[in-house]
């Protein structure tokens, strides 16, 4: 009765896309990603690997709330880069990273 | 912590895979990736459960919505999943056999005395879908008990889902990574400022032995993967320093250190027999790879309308 | 004995009770209500015959009177029926009453066995019932649940108790200090006829003696003078002849002298003018004959009194008046009102006997009252001669009884009393609930009084009832819980104890004047607080007495105790006594052996067989201060005399559950108290055959981990009320303040905290008194997919008109479409109605979630010919703002259910259920609950239960040590990574398992807004609370801080436009309300106004114009 709609988990909220961006009105360089219907495992990842980019000066994310299906990432670059390519750079390495993994994986679990 | 991984390259390595269990070590990765791939296995890796239940007929001392509830957490085997659309992806309404696999349950007890309804009793009600049918490996899975004359009949329809909807979806019994336990042994303080004694008090004091003895009475790790950071060593190290006299020289330097090492973890997968463990494994990497894929194909739009 | 045995022992504690059942003392009183004092209630000599005014002639004598098993009549066919069908078709489990009469007829003698003459409800386990000694399988095949503690009765298939009630004692001389600072000593007479009270008091110097039929204090003296005793020297010898009794006693003597009143007669001339309503003048007796009958039956009517032979009294009174004295002597001397010894409860079957008694001989008046308007109208001749059958009306008592129990009025109008809330619904939310009202104590103190002395927990009433089991609030400490152990007694003759005390030695009081009662060194023997002689070698009396009842001669349930300051021996075997079972210690040696009690392990023996051995006896509150008390075998000294069987008995079964509940604030576990009542859980091995209005379940209900032995003795372990959750006790996301808890989804979809709710519609099809009755119609026909809610809301229906089962409706759905004929009066063919004749009358279903139709019952009872009962399950997993509570009094909502995956983890893949705020510790100080989680988690490791029995249980350093072995910490706490991000959360985290309860409180049941919606029509305000679906209240306190904050607008928006605005026509001219533009007192429309205001406001012009006040309103324009 109290609890949040099941399609809530699956279906983006009215007028909403699944991602959105918010340039930061005083910081130069900054703006806030708001990625719906995804949670923790993608903004801890991305966060992560946001950090090892050089160029990045600040990345942090968060679940506004627990029962909103949603998160905020919120980049800062130094300039070199666009809050959007630090961010596309990292999904791609991550990318790289797992896909890697998953052939290792897969290699070794065939050979067993 | 990024500086401790980042010269390695991420690597896995599967260390035992049994027909539940699989444990691999993965290194290379900071905490966030390992976690990532759990909460992905948990909660993210979809199966096939029963989830849309008809009842026809229903005499048993059960009532129907129990029942229902029961046949849902039945872990159904489903390595094909990726024959099925989720049902709302589906473009039927109602069930099809893209998005559904229908099962009949009607049992009747007859002779008398109580008669054991298990998973074994679900039917296919066609022909399509076979290879989705309840996990047996371990025996059937009692539903319900019938007395005599008592019975039920049931079709039900298996759909596929994930762990974040409900729990019945999740492929996993456990799905877990620990840190790799890294112990500093101060040899020459233990050997110098400590008598043997004292040494297998420190020994003693782990609850699960990781260190022993050996031959010059000196410690040694001997089941490193055992320590499960309880610093029980280190407290007991500590007391021995603060009650001898050679407290005074120095205190902070722990003689046995435990910590964790950030980029290499141990992981253990305990399949709930809907999939195999070394699946659940490669389909959350999929998975997660599909995620990032999907997001970064939605970024350069944005970069536009700035 | 060795430390293995000492445990051992405890077996007796299960032993006791499997013997007994939980609520033996219930049982009890009514086998011995149906079995011995129905009958002597029908042979007493006020009751057993009816006689004739006008017939010296006739007579109607009882010989004998009997209780047949229950059983119903219907359709002139009588059988037999189990609390069951009773429970299912709202029938009363009653028994006929039969009596064996005499009687005459005409002029011959008739005798007639066996004549009904109403019926008896039936205590469900008595003697009478089909239940009593049952095995499982048999007690299943009556669809009864084998661990039901039974002891109510069912009235119209509801379930009924009558709770047990305290009073002081009756017939026992109880001293105070009143609010004048004098001494009183009170006795309150009660015997089957008559209830008095008389007051002896201290007033000044002078001594009086004070009773509710007399106007005036009488000076003792006069009382003396009165009862026959003439010499001054023969009253000092019955108070005492020691000095200060003569000093006391003189100012009272004087005043005798002084109103000149020295002989009997003119004492009782002086008490004759006294009587308070006299009838003297009425009968045409004198005042002397008045007075010296009132002394006789009124005054102490206790004391037995035949041809004005008053020795007895005279003899009461003189101890009354020496306590008196003693009192005002020595303060210590004052009793304590609140002490146990002092108190009585009261039983079904003595309120049920009561209450019978009183319908008898109202039964009896009645044939009386017909009998005699029979006889004093002339005989006539012709015809059979009058059969006084005829004049018997069976449903009197039936009736009677039935009203009482089921309303819980007891009123008996020959003691005047007036009782109400006897009885209440047996509480049937949980198994414990049931448990807990079958063991509750009602005390008659009002609940508004200010006093501290009865609420407050007694010395005395140490092991007998449980200290922690009682409400908070209003009724704190004045309704309370037996513990484990605790018997209550039944009356037991007194004619034997008293010739088998003559037989030991002692010497008739009757024998002896006043002074040799009160020679030192003599011991006053009192029975049931009537002197009964002296004895001048107490020991020899009371070891004597002692032996003879642990030999089983006597009623193992009398009590003896020597009080050795007043040279008295009280003997005691009144019912209503509080006792309890000892192992008795002879020398420092308990006499039960270990043989004993393997004996017991292998079934040779039983508890009976303990107590008839003289191995256990039973002590009562005033016997215990008579013995030495060793609470464990290593307090046994030289003067032990008896051993406790086990400590953890001075609870009750409610706070039986509570594990370590020694290690807790006490508090905390009166809290646990009251919410173990309110834990959902297992009701009964037939729950699912029931059908109360509401039952609340649990689907998966677990039997604890940490286990109490209260737990198995009471049966909790088969019927629980509780998940074993998997706790960690750590912060987490800042949605457990406040003792909010966190649920872990996954758990709750794998079914924690499931619950079922399982509902009860009545609808009955009922017969009007012109013959036509209520008719079941077909519903309407709904076409397509999107029917109007009109018609949609009959989906559920079959074509009988009555919910199919197995549909599932929502709140408005129609269960049984109903309809009522519109004129109930006028005799109509029931074929010549048409459908217009009918007005529909549904029932509906109501509740928050749509909800699966389980079961139907069609039944038909005596009152109702055709009752119809729908029975719907809905399952309810737990959800946010739900309660739940552990067992140690500390409960919360829940704040955020969270996925797995967000949950922290263990490396071996363990996750909490539930995680709670550590804040929820320090204050409240449930250490136990600490220690039931290291406990609970060595447990699971072991694989075995765990005990944390009050004082005794498992050790925390055992449990530490399984933890250690199997690789844990051992604290309990364990090294947890968070689920969100992966890293090691930087503390320790206290985890394991703890039993949660689910509470009632249910959000579902409770959450509740509106917009626009009904109003009530009188004021046409917003109708009031939920179930109406009322508006929420800006109360005066909000309103007061609008008027504050200044927002008039606010207010007035709040207060009128979107409550009951009106737009009331005024006129102008004489400020009168006027009606549609028109001014009734102007006669005329010229003035009218529309004015804004409060429909309330409106109404209440009305009401003062109504009462004659003119309200005027003065307009004008702002």
């Amino acid at each position: 009765m109290n609890a949040p709609e099941l399609h809530e988990l699956f279906t983006l909220p009215q007028g909403k896309n699944k991602v959105e961006y918010e340039e930061d009105s005083r910081i130069e360089f900054a703006g806030t990603f708001t990625v719906h219907l995804e949670d923790h495992t993608l903004g801890n990842i991305i966060r992560m690997q946001l950090l090892q980019d050089d160029r990045v000066r600040f990345a942090g994310y968060k679940a506004p709330h627990p029962l909103e299906q949603r998160i905020q990432v919120k980049i800062q670059t130094d300039g070199q880069i666009s809050p959007h390519e630090a961010l596309m750079n990292s999904l791609e390495s991550l990318k790289i990273t797992f896909k890697g993994l998953q052939d290792q994986f897969e290699k070794q679990a065939k050979s067993i | 912590m990024s500086e401790v991984y980042r010269g390695r390259a991420p690597n896995i390595e599967i260390n035992k895979i049994t027909r539940e269990k699989i444990k691999f070590t993965l290194s290379g990765v900071d905490s966030s990736v390992a976690n990532s791939l759990r909460r992905v296995m948990i909660a993210e890796v979809p199966t096939m459960a029963i989830d849309v239940v008809h009842i026809h007929t229903n005499t048993s001392s059960l009532h129907d919505e129990f029942i229902a509830h029961r046949l849902g957490l039945i872990p159904l085997i489903s390595e094909n999943q990726d024959n099925y659309d989720f049902p709302r992806d589906c473009k039927c309404t109602g069930h099809c056999e893209h998005c559904a696999v229908q099962f009949r349950l009607k049992v009747k007890n007859q002779e008398g005395g109580v008669l054991d309804v298990t998973s074994r009793d679900l039917r296919h009600l066609s022909q399509q879908g076979n290879d989705v049918r309840p996990a047996d490996s371990d025996g059937p899975i009692l539903i319900l008990k019938l007395r005599k004359n008592q019975e039920i009949d049931i079709t039900c329809n298996a759909r596929k889902g994930i762990g974040k909807e409900h729990a019945k979806w999740s492929p996993v019994a456990t799905a877990v990574f620990k840190y790799t336990p890294d112990i500093y042994l101060n040899q020459q303080r233990l050997e110098s400022q400590f008598t043997a004694e004292e040494r297998k008090e420190i020994v003693n004091s782990c609850p699960v032995g990781v260190y022993k003895l050996n031959e010059e009475s000196n410690i040694e790790v001997v089941k490193l993967n055992k320590c499960m950071f309880c610093e029980e060593c280190m407290r007991k190290g500590e007391m021995i320093i603060t009650r001898s006299a050679s407290a005074l020289l120095n205190v902070h330097d722990n003689v046995v250190r435990v910590s964790q090492l950030k980029d290499r973890f141990i992981f253990k997968v305990e399949s709930s027999g809907a999939l195999k463990p070394e699946s659940i494994v490669s389909k959350a990497f999929t998975i997660l790879t599909k995620k990032l894929d999907d997001i970064k194909q939605l970024i350069p739009p944005l970069i536009n309308t700035r | 004995m060795s430390q293995n045995s000492h445990q051992e022992q405890n077996l007796l504690i299960p032993a006791f009770l499997q013997l007994r059942g939980l609520v033996k003392q219930h049982i009890d009183s009514y086998d011995y209500f149906l079995t011995t004092d129905i009958k002597q209630i029908v042979s007493s000599p006020s009751n057993c015959c009816v006689l004739s005014d006008y017939n010296p002639d006739f007579y109607l004598k009882y010989k004998d009177i009997r209780v047949l098993m229950p059983s119903i009549e219907e359709d002139a066919v009588i059988s037999s029926i189990t609390p069951h069908e009773c429970r299912l078709r709202d029938l009363t489990y009653a028994a006929p009453i039969e009596v064996d009469i005499e009687y005459i007829k005409g002029n011959k003698i008739i005798c007639r066995s066996g004549l009904e003459i109403g019926m008896m409800p039936i205590m469900l386990g008595c003697c009478n019932c089909v239940l009593r000694n049952k095995s499982e399988e048999e007690l299943a095949k009556m669809l009864e649940c084998p661990y039901d503690p039974r002891g109510y009765f069912i009235i119209k298939g509801v379930e009924k108790v009558i709770l047990i009630q305290e009073q002081a004692s009756k017939n026992r001389i109880i001293v105070e200090i009143d609010s004048k600072n004098n001494v009183v000593a009170q006795v309150t007479s009660s015997t089957h006829e008559k209830k008095s009270r008389t007051v002896v008091q201290s007033k000044g110097s002078k001594i009086y003696m004070k009773h509710n039929t007399l106007s005036e204090d009488i000076p003792i003296a006069i009382v003396f003078k009165a009862l026959g005793v003439q010499a001054d020297q023969e009253i000092f010898q019955l108070v005492g002849t020691q000095k200060q009794y003569i000093d006391a006693l003189g100012m009272s003597l004087q005043e005798c002298s002084i109103l000149n009143i020295l002989t009997e007669k003119q004492a009782l001339r002086f008490i004759g003018s006294k009587i308070k309503n006299s009838k003297a003048a009425k009968t045409g007796r004198t005042k002397i004959e008045e007075a010296r009958d009132v002394l006789a039956t009124v005054v102490l009517s206790h004391v037995p009194c035949e041809n004005y032979d008053f020795r007895a009294k005279i003899r009461y009174l003189g101890i009354m008046v020496r306590k008196v004295i003693d009192a005002m002597n020595d303060p210590k001397k004052v009793d304590d009102r609140d002490y146990y010894g002092n108190k009585r409860l009261e039983l079904a079957g003595q309120l049920v006997g009561l209450l019978f008694e009183d319908l008898f001989k109202r039964f009896n008046s009645d044939i009386k009252k017909h009998v005699d308007k029979i006889f004093s109208k002339p005989k006539s001749s012709k015809g059979e001669p009058f059969d006084v059958i005829t004049a018997m009306n069976k449903k009197m008592i039936t009736e009677g009884l039935n009203n009482a129990i089921s309303t819980g009025n007891w009123s008996l109008k020959r003691f005047k009393m007036e009782r109400a809330g006897v009885t209440e619904v047996l509480s049937r939310l949980s198994y414990m609930s049931a448990l807990g009202m079958m063991t509750r104590i009602n005390s008659q103190f009002e609940k508004t009084r200010k006093i501290s002395g009865p609420r407050s927990l007694q010395g005395s009433q140490f092991g007998m009832i449980c200290p922690s089991d009682t409400p908070e609030g209003e009724s704190c400490g004045l309704v309370k819980t037996l513990a484990l152990t605790t018997h209550i007694t039944i009356d037991q003759p007194e004619e034997q104890i008293s010739k088998l005390a003559f037989s030991l030695g002692v010497e008739d009081a009757s024998l002896f004047s006043g002074d040799e009662l009160y020679s030192p060194g003599v011991f006053r023997v009192f029975l049931n607080g009537q002197p009964l002689g002296v004895h001048r070698d107490a020991d020899f009396l009371i070891n004597s007495l002692r032996e003879i009842r642990r030999k089983g001669k006597i009623s193992e349930f009398v009590s003896v105790v020597k009080v050795e300051e007043e040279q008295q021996i009280h003997i005691a075997c009144d019912g209503g006594r509080l006792t309890r079972p000892f192992i008795i210690i002879e020398k420092c040696k308990s006499k039960v052996e270990p043989k004993h009690i393997k004996e017991l392990t292998l079934g040779l023996r039983n508890f009976d067989d303990f107590v008839n051995e003289g191995l256990v006896e039973y002590l009562d509150v005033n016997e215990e201060n008579n013995a030495v008390i060793a609470m464990r075998h290593e307090n046994i000294s030289e003067d032990t005399t008896h051993l406790e069987i086990d400590p953890f008995t001075i609870l009750g079964c409610v706070a039986g559950l509570i594990p370590y509940p020694h290690h807790n604030q006490s508090p905390r576990n009166t809290y646990q108290c009251a919410m173990g009542k309110q834990a959902l859980g297992i009701i009964g091995y037939n729950q699912f055959l029931r059908v109360d209005t509401v039952l609340y379940l649990l689907a998966y209900s677990q039997t604890p981990m940490v286990r109490t032995k209260t737990i198995e003795i009471v049966n909790y372990d088969k019927l629980p009320a509780g998940h074993n959750a998997s706790v960690a006790v750590m912060s987490y996301s800042g949605y457990d303040i406040e003792d909010a808890i966190i649920l872990n989804k996954a758990s709750s979809e794998r079914g924690f905290g499931r619950s079922l709710i399982v509902k009860r519609q009545n609808s009955d099809l009922r017969r009007y008194n012109n013959g036509l009755s209520d008719r079941l119609v077909m519903p309407p026909v709904i076409h397509g997919d999107n029917p109007p809610p009109s018609i949609k809301k009959f989906h559920a229906l079959d074509k009988g008109g009555i919910v199919a089962v197995g549909s599932i409706v929502q709140t408005g759905d129609v269960l049984v479409n109903k309809e009522t004929p519109v004129n109930k009066v006028d005799d109509i063919e029931m074929s010549k109605l048409t459908d217009n004749d009918f007005k529909p009358s549904f029932t509906c279903f109501k509740g928050p979630n749509p909800t699966q139709v389980n079961r139907l019952f069609i039944a038909c009872n005596p009152e109702e010919p055709f009752l119809i009962k729908t029975v719907t399950i809905e399952t309810r997993p737990p959800e946010l703002g739900d309660k739940f509570s552990s067992r140690h009094g500390q409960k919360g909502v829940v704040g955020l259910i969270v996925q797995q995956e967000d949950m922290p983890f263990n490396e071996q893949g363990w996750c909490p259920d539930m995680i709670m705020n550590p804040h929820g510790f320090p204050s409240r100080m449930t250490v136990g609950k600490l220690i039931e989680l290291v406990a609970g988690k060595s447990g699971v490791f072991q694989g075995k239960f765990k005990y944390g029995t009050a004082f005794a249980g498992d050790k925390v350093i055992d449990c530490g040590e399984i933890l250690v072995k199997n690789g844990f910490n051992y604290t309990g706490k364990d090294v947890l990574m968070c689920g969100t991000s992966g890293e090691l959360v930087g503390a320790y985290i206290f985890s394991g398992p703890l039993y949660y309860q689910k509470l009632k409180h249910m959000v579902a049941d409770k959450m509740h807004a509106r917009a626009i919606g009904p109003k009530t029509a009188l004021t046409r305000q917003p109708t009031e609370g939920r179930a109406r679906e009322g508006g929420l209240r800006l109360g005066e306190m909000e309103r007061d801080c609008l008027i504050g904050y200044g927002a008039a607008s606010l207010i007035q928006e709040r207060l009128m436009y979107s409550s009951d605005v009106f737009i009331a026509s005024v006129c102008e001219s004489c400020g009168n309300l006027g009606y549609e533009q028109w001014c009734q007192f102007c006669k005329s429309r010229l003035n009218i106004v529309k004015v804004k205001m409060p429909y309330a406001c409106k109404l209440l012009f009305q009401e003062l114009q109504a009462m004659n006040i003119r309200p005027k309103l003065n307009l004008s324009s702002s």
